[in-house]
């Protein structure tokens, strides 16, 4: 995957360094929430997938955006090796269920 | 100070989103902090809007507040009015920001923009969430109509105006449908329905209709009373939830209207006929315990007792504005109403009632099911599945079929189960045996065995205790609080098997009165007769 953006709103960066540091590099980064311009941005990145909450997620799926929801990363069991798999099928599943319901042809 | 886990009503700023929300054109400058974001989800996730709040929340943070956050919020109005261009403007704060007292209408007034910019007052710790509402909406029209002029008009027919549906709202979406269709029919135009899809153009037209439709008192009786004050337009009283309801409000409405009420307009209502129905008999006198807003309370108490033939045993608001006509309300069915934002103590009184169907919000629905007792959902707060795909209003005949279904659904679960309860024992239901409709295809079981999977003797009362057959949950709680008693009766395994015939909706009292009448009596253990006796005591 390639990372067009990460944003939180609030960002701890000295207890997240391990973390950073394990970001590709020049990741671009965005704490706070000015949510209108994160989402200019997402609109001109117009990425494959968007993780966001759910206060955005339908609308962001209305304008043809694939979603999925961030607070599953936090209630899933998402950790080690085990787990890998899980966490690989989070981000696979919306993508898998937007393939899998696709408008057919209207009837005529 | 209390604290709570959960609660009827958000705050007054969340009834204020509802009206924005359910507007066109307008947008709304919250003054919030960044957690108070989380209310766009209400709208976005429960009511699956396709779109966001028209809201900016100013967003400061802990960092900010030894700054300017009067400033931030001008930039936060100029950002939102350039960016959305709407046609007014609400401004105002959320329950943190209120303590901060940076006057958000005076910041607005301030920056003299082009269009109108309406200010909100919303005490937050004061009031909640519909009054919120309902306070926002008053403040748009009276903003939008102060100066307006009526205007001359070509339609022949009478008009009105339907006030009240917002988003968010408990079937809004279609009763303003069913209701739209209804005035039609018999012979009214509708010429705005606000706040639901009004722009605030709209709001100014309000004045040029004969008169208002007031479907939702508790989001619209505030800009209701004032069109009435100021220009003279008088409003119906009868929120038209039930046939009989529904009558009376087309009978109002044709009154204001100043038409002859139509011969029929229920062509399309069963509810009533379903209600005569042979089938519908074993409704008579149903226990049901009652819990919402005001006005859907009522509305369901009402049809309970007159369309139904139930039994109404418990009524309750969380909308303390309306206590007085629930009050009244409650005097007509002969009970002590519940005028109560705590769900725990409407908790408290739905297991103290044991009532055989709860009619109620989602936090009733909740509590009825882990009582295991038949419930239906008629009232704001809601979730995710009160907005359903399908056509499904509250209001007008349909409203009543719909509701008619919705109630009655449950009950026939109940019906069912208790007929499980009455025939288990029976070689052909046991639980050993395969469905009727596989033929011979079944499992050979031995009636022995398949008397013994069916009804396993539960003969320690530890056990029993702690067994979750809900029905008894109720009563393994009660029991629990009132001391030891209940512990010390034992009851021998056929009386336990007798209990278990007894239709589920009664065996907790019938277990409670006939271990209180064993341990009165120094009776152990509780045997078939000791059963039967206490039966014969307590019907004397």
């Amino acid at each position: 995957m390639q990372l067009t953006e990460v944003g939180s709103p609030y960002l701890h960066r000295q207890h997240l360094a391990v973390e950073l540091a394990m970001l590709p590099a020049g990741t671009k980064l965005s704490e706070g929430q000015d949510v209108e311009q994160q989402l200019d941005r997402c609109r001109a990145q117009q990425p494959d997938l968007v993780v966001c909450g759910l206060g955005l997620a339908n609308p962001l799926e209305d304008e043809g955006f694939a979603t999925k929801w961030s607070i599953e990363l936090v209630f899933s069991p998402i950790q080690g090796y085990d787990q890998a798999a899980d966490l690989a099928e989070l981000f696979e599943r919306p993508l898998r269920r937007r393939a899998l319901i696709a408008e057919k042809a209207a009837c005529a | 100070m209390k604290l709570t886990l959960w609660t009827y009503e958000g705050p007054p700023h969340v009834g204020a989103m509802r009206i924005a929300t359910a507007m066109r054109d307008v947008h709304y400058v919250l003054h919030a902090p960044q957690g108070d974001t989380y209310a766009d989800l209400l709208f976005t996730m429960i009511e699956r809007l396709p779109r966001r709040p028209p809201v900016t929340y100013t967003t400061f943070q802990a960092r900010d507040l030894g700054k300017d956050t009067a400033d931030l919020f001008k930039q936060s109005v100029q950002a939102a009015y350039d960016r959305f261009r709407p046609a007014a403007m609400m401004v105002g704060a959320s329950c943190t920001a209120e303590l901060i007292q940076d006057d958000p209408g005076g910041l607005a007034a301030s920056m003299d923009l082009p269009i109108p910019v309406i200010p909100l007052e919303l005490p937050s710790y004061q009031r909640k969430e519909n009054w919120g509402a309902a306070e926002t909406f008053y403040q748009m029209v009276r903003a939008m109509c102060r100066n307006a002029k009526p205007a001359r008009r070509a339609s022949v027919r009478p008009r009105c105006n339907i006030l009240g549906p917002t988003a968010l709202g408990f079937r809004h979406r279609d009763d303003v449908t069913e209701i739209s269709r209804l005035l039609d029919q018999i012979g009214i135009d509708v010429a705005v329905v606000a706040p639901l899809n009004a722009t605030p153009t709209d709001l100014a037209a309000l004045i040029n209709a004969d008169f208002n439709v007031l479907l939702y008192p508790e989001t619209g009786s505030t800009a209701a009373a004032w069109l009435e004050r100021e220009f003279g337009m008088k409003f119906t009283r009868t929120v038209p939830i039930g046939v009989n309801a529904t009558h009376e409000f087309i009978r109002e409405a044709c009154d204001l209207a100043r038409i002859d009420p139509p011969a029929s307009a229920a062509a399309t209502l069963r509810a009533r006929w379903y209600a005569r129905s042979v089938d519908s008999t074993y409704l008579t006198g149903k226990r049901v315990f009652i819990f919402g807003d005001a006005t859907h309370a009522i509305a369901a108490a009402r049809i309970a007792a007159e369309e139904m033939g139930f039994a109404v045993v418990g009524l309750g608001t969380y909308s303390r504005e309306f206590a007085r006509e629930i009050r009244e309300a409650a005097k007509r069915y002969g009970v002590e109403p519940l005028i109560t934002d705590d769900y725990l103590e409407v908790e408290q009184q739905i297991m103290e009632l044991q009532p055989e169907l709860v009619l109620g919000s989602q936090m009733e629905r909740h509590i009825a099911k882990r009582l295991s007792i038949p419930c239906a959902v008629i009232s704001a707060p809601i979730h995710v599945q009160d907005f359903p795909a399908r056509y499904s209003p509250q209001m007008g005949f349909e409203g009543a079929n719909v509701m008619f279904d919705t109630w009655i659904h449950p009950l026939m679960m109940g019906l069912e189960e208790h007929l499980i309860h009455m025939f288990r024992e029976d070689f052909e239901f046991h639980d050993g045996a395969a469905p009727s409709h596989l033929g011979h295809a079944a499992p050979a079981a031995t009636a022995a065995q398949a008397r013994a999977n069916a009804r396993p003797v539960r003969e320690d009362p530890a056990q029993e205790a702690g067994a979750v057959r809900v029905p008894e949950l109720a009563e393994a709680t009660a029991g629990a609080a009132s001391g030891s008693n209940a512990a010390e009766s034992t009851w021998a395994a056929d009386a336990l098997q007798e209990l278990n015939k007894i239709p589920f909706f009664v065996r907790g009292k019938a277990r409670r009165n006939t271990e209180r009448f064993a341990v009165e009596r120094g009776v152990n253990p509780i045997t078939v007769e000791t059963l039967y006796d206490a039966k014969a005591h307590f019907s004397r």
